[in-house]
């Protein structure tokens, strides 16, 4: 009993501490050990969450930027678009057109985040409980990261393609480097496997083979053969008289398609294109799980410092800064304020996870119809099974709730390039519901951005052309001078002349764009 | 489990390599602004260690996208307060936004006013880059007055001070090597033979030589004389970086406020680009009317005066100066503006003389610009096309601003034949 009450003496002493630490707004080194030590231990025993361990760094403003133009990865090949992303960055920052943000976190094992050095101290709990906790777990356990992403090696592969670039440099010159890069930048949003989970290969493994393949060569090279064109990668005529049509089924990853057979392309060239390739890829899950990863991250922030709160870490000084930043992390302008730019993920993701919380403790008859497997359920599990396998259009399918629309008074417009005047489609009514819900859903479907292009047609005979069609989705059509500026890329990788070909849904042509 | 770690300290300049990279893809658009630069901001400023603001553009990366115009699109917002399903709403006209900008949720940045914040380091890169000083060259090969010393391998004879331990004691060690070897093979031939001889006596002589050569072989000294190797220096002689840079403005009552500022723009880039060249450049202001007058820059430019004009005084006085304080391994450079009236005909062709006979032969280059939009040629520029040349002595007519920067890129652009020829 003695020894019982010592104890919880010595917690209540270490409480005070920890009060007195949090609720000074100068932190130092032990006050982020001791944020991160309490932060973890509340994620892991009341949010239940698996994370990959953190390496949380203090940055300043100058490095933040430099994290921003390489998109937070710690290291990156080099390429002019870097420099153009931080001059624009910098000249945004320096003029306050653009504030930078509190935290910045990639997807790694161990999950490297970093954070501004002018936070105040109750920003840095903010902040590791944010993206330490949230963001770390959402990468750790959401099946897009998992399936498209391999995080313990990606820090390794950036190294290695940072050195495989700078060899190339130095090799074949900067300029011929750096059309390459163009190239294949301007097909990244075409370079991954939307269905296909991609096989997961390592630096040291990537390293492996490239040195293979330089062997092979070495033991095969022989100054007769060099003179003859490489064999040609693409499967030969099939049986005799018989149009072989290739490839056998439209490919939608055309850089991996020109990586795989462009038939002149060097094989430095191919390796370049398939490191495009595997960032984008890397990147690929980010784009589709923008609203539910800053929603999760948000809820878990939310949830984290109430319960620091509740257990008397911090004080009321603490909650009133928390929760004057959390509400403007959460700011939504309406549709006619002049500071609307689109709806804040934050807050779209946000809403949803704490209505899906709502549902499960509190239903009304309203949940009971939309969401009988939710409603009556423990909310933390709910929240952990929603968490690992949506992605933004499914999850806002799925769980954009009655409540959530009403209460953000969501409302679709039609812009029909036939009409003169916009419609409203549908409003926060019960007529309206699923429209605005599967509308909204589609907005954050990749199609509806990245026109759904393919690689449809090699002629094998004589010319080697290329042929690509567009797919035309909701009669929107390609923008001309970005398709052929992209175009003149493709014919640049592939080699030989391309054409791409628009398509209604009839099959019919509607435009065609050639690079001879 | 977590690593807190403070990259504070680290470097901040991770995106410098890109940023030059960038810096190079849009060299040709830098290069293209610069008439724009001086012509409307003033050197001067640009020239005092701030930043020079370019406008960029077209830095497309190209991708497929949708035209935003094309389409049945339907897109979600939030904060209804009047709508009803089905009303109309009248579709902003073109140019009041369509579909792009503030409202849609395109990620893209406008980049109307993308400017790139040159360092003054990089401005004078892009600015200065074809461009050379004519005569440069032959000064430097002339005079080699001055020297700078410079490590040229080992002597084996120099001051202690100077004494290179690494290579004295490899020469050490080797020599070391060679004279043990050379003992031990004696101390081989000895030992055969003590070993083949009986007689006592011859072995008592054996042994007294091989005690002595192995106490030889045992005291190879550590460093002898010919290790010592001692760095080495010669002299090399030092290109003369100093210039001076005569400025001669004619501020009689004809030149105007317009006429003082296109002067005072050429002789700044002038002088910014000297400095570039030269490591210590010295100015001189001289400016006239009916009489020559040496003065401090501020005076030069500002203070007002009127008068009739007479311009031989004012190159007799340059003329002084320069033998009084320039005389020897000075680089002397000459810019002289006007707008061409002079008091009679005999005065420009006194300056002609003056020009030919003893400026020219003692400087490196004179450059006359004549601010006039008279059609008519002056009598200035009569009497000196007669003896311009562009390799030494170069005149040319400014009125505008715009037009300073293709002139000073005309007088300096890089010849391709080598200037001592």
């Amino acid at each position: 009993m003695i020894h019982c009450t010592l104890q919880s003496k010595k917690a209540m002493m270490d409480k005070d501490q920890y009060k007195a630490m949090f609720c000074n707004p100068n932190w130092d080194y032990t006050t982020l050990e001791a944020a991160d030590e309490v932060i973890s231990k509340i994620g892991r025993e009341y949010l239940k969450l698996k994370t990959y361990p953190n390496q949380i760094e203090i940055v300043t403003s100058e490095q933040m930027l430099d994290a921003y133009a390489l998109t937070g990865l710690p290291t990156s090949y080099p390429h002019w678009k870097f420099g153009k992303d931080f001059v624009l960055n910098q000249n945004n920052y320096t003029k306050g057109r653009m504030g930078l943000s509190y935290e910045l976190v990639i997807n790694s094992d161990p999950c490297i985040s970093y954070n501004m050095e002018n936070n105040s101290t109750c920003m840095m709990l903010l902040v590791i409980a944010h993206a330490c906790q949230g963001h770390n777990a959402f990468f750790a356990n959401n099946y897009m990261f998992l399936d498209w992403t391999s995080a313990d090696s990606i820090v390794d592969y950036m190294v290695f393609a940072r050195e495989f670039i700078l060899k190339c440099e130095e090799e074949y010159g900067e300029e011929e480097v750096e059309r390459v890069l163009d190239a294949a930048h301007a097909l990244s949003n075409h370079g991954v496997d939307k269905y296909k989970k991609p096989s997961k290969i390592s630096a040291r493994q990537e390293n492996e083979r490239l040195k293979n393949l330089a062997t092979v060569k070495r033991e095969n090279y022989n100054e007769l053969w060099r003179t003859l064109p490489s064999p040609p990668s693409i499967p030969e005529h099939g049986p005799a008289g018989e149009e072989q049509r290739f490839p056998k089924e439209p490919e939608e990853n055309i850089l991996y398609f020109i990586e795989k057979y462009a038939p002149t392309l060097p094989a430095w060239k191919r390796e370049i294109i398939r490191i495009v390739r595997k960032v984008a890829q890397y990147f690929y899950p980010q784009g589709a799980t923008k609203v539910m990863n800053e929603g999760f991250a948000t809820f878990t922030h939310y949830h984290i410092i109430n319960k620091l709160f509740d257990e008397g870490y911090v004080n009321d000084g603490f909650m009133l800064e928390f929760i004057k930043s959390h509400s403007g992390v959460l700011y939504q302008p309406e549709y006619n304020s002049k500071y609307y730019a689109g709806l804040n993920p934050y807050t779209l993701g946000f809403n949803i996870f704490m209505d899906i919380k709502r549902i499960c403790q509190q239903p009304t008859k309203e949940d009971t119809y939309w969401f009988p497997n939710l409603a009556g359920k423990n909310w933390l599990d709910q929240v952990h099974y929603v968490m690992e396998n949506f992605r933004d259009d499914s999850f806002i399918l799925q769980y954009l709730s009655p409540k959530v629309i009403r209460d953000m008074k969501l409302f679709t417009i039609v812009d029909d390039e036939n009409e003169d005047t916009y419609e409203i489609g549908a409003i926060h009514n019960e007529r309206g519901y699923r429209k605005v819900r599967e509308q909204l859903s589609n907005q954050y479907d990749r199609s509806n951005i990245v026109p759904n292009i393919q690689v449809t047609k090699v002629d094998l005979h004589k010319t080697s052309k290329l042929y690509l069609t567009h797919y035309i989705q909701k009669d929107r059509r390609l923008d001309h001078q970005s398709a052929k500026n992209t175009l003149e890329h493709i014919r640049y990788l592939w080699g030989f002349p391309v054409e791409l070909m628009s398509k209604n849904k009839l099959g019919i042509n509607e435009s065609t764009f050639e690079v001879a | 489990m977590s690593h807190i770690i403070d990259r504070r300290k680290n470097d901040k300049g991770k995106s410098t390599g890109n940023r030059q990279k960038f810096l190079k893809r849009v060299e040709n658009q830098i290069k293209r602004a610069i008439p724009d630069i001086i012509s409307q901001e003033s050197i001067k400023d640009s020239s005092g260690g701030g930043s020079v603001k370019v406008p960029v553009r077209g830095l497309d990366e190209p991708q497929f996208r949708h035209d935003p115009k094309t389409g049945k699109k339907q897109i979600v917002k939030p904060g209804n307060d009047r709508f009803n399903e089905g009303d109309r709403v009248p579709k902003p006209k073109d140019g009041e936004g369509s579909g792009k900008g503030k409202g849609s949720n395109s990620p893209e940045v406008t980049e109307d006013d993308f400017t790139v914040v040159l360092s003054r380091e990089e401005f004078l890169k892009y600015f200065f880059d074809d461009l050379a000083l004519p005569n440069m060259v032959k000064k430097l090969m002339e005079s080699t007055d001055s020297f700078a010393m410079r490590r040229a391998g080992y002597t084996k004879d120099s001051v202690p001070s100077r004494l290179n331990i690494k290579s004295s004691y490899q020469q050490s060690l080797g020599r070391q090597l060679a004279l043990k070897g050379v003992f031990e093979k004696k101390l081989k031939v000895l030992h055969q033979k003590l070993e083949s001889v009986t007689a006592t006596e011859e072995k008592e002589t054996l042994l007294v030589e091989i005690e002595k050569v192995r106490k030889q072989a045992n005291t190879i000294p550590f460093f002898e004389d010919i290790d010592l190797r001692y760095n080495n220096f010669e002299q090399v002689p030092v290109p003369i970086t100093s210039a001076v840079m005569f400025c001669i403005m004619d501020v009689s009552a004809s030149m105007g406020q317009h006429e003082k500022d296109i002067a005072k723009r050429f002789f700044t880039l002038l002088y910014i680009f000297l400095t570039r060249q030269y490591k210590n450049v010295e100015l001189v202001f001289i400016r006239h009317h009916t009489e020559a007058k040496e003065v401090d820059e501020e005076e030069f430019f500002n203070s007002r005066e009127s008068g009739g004009t007479v311009v031989a005084p004012s190159l007799k006085l340059m003329d002084k100066i320069l033998r009084e304080r320039y005389t020897e391994g000075w680089n002397v450079y000459c810019c002289q503006a006007s707008d061409g009236d002079v008091w009679s005909k005999q005065d420009a062709q006194e300056c002609k003389s003056i020009v030919l006979e003893t400026i020219l032969p003692a400087i490196q280059y004179m450059a006359y610009i004549e601010i006039s939009n008279k059609s008519r040629e002056s009598d200035l520029w009569q009497a000196y096309s007669r003896i311009s040349n562009d390799d030494e002595f170069a005149i040319r007519h400014i009125y505008e601003p715009y037009e300073i920067w293709p002139v000073f890129q005309g007088l300096f652009r890089k010849r391709s034949e080598p200037a001592e020829a």
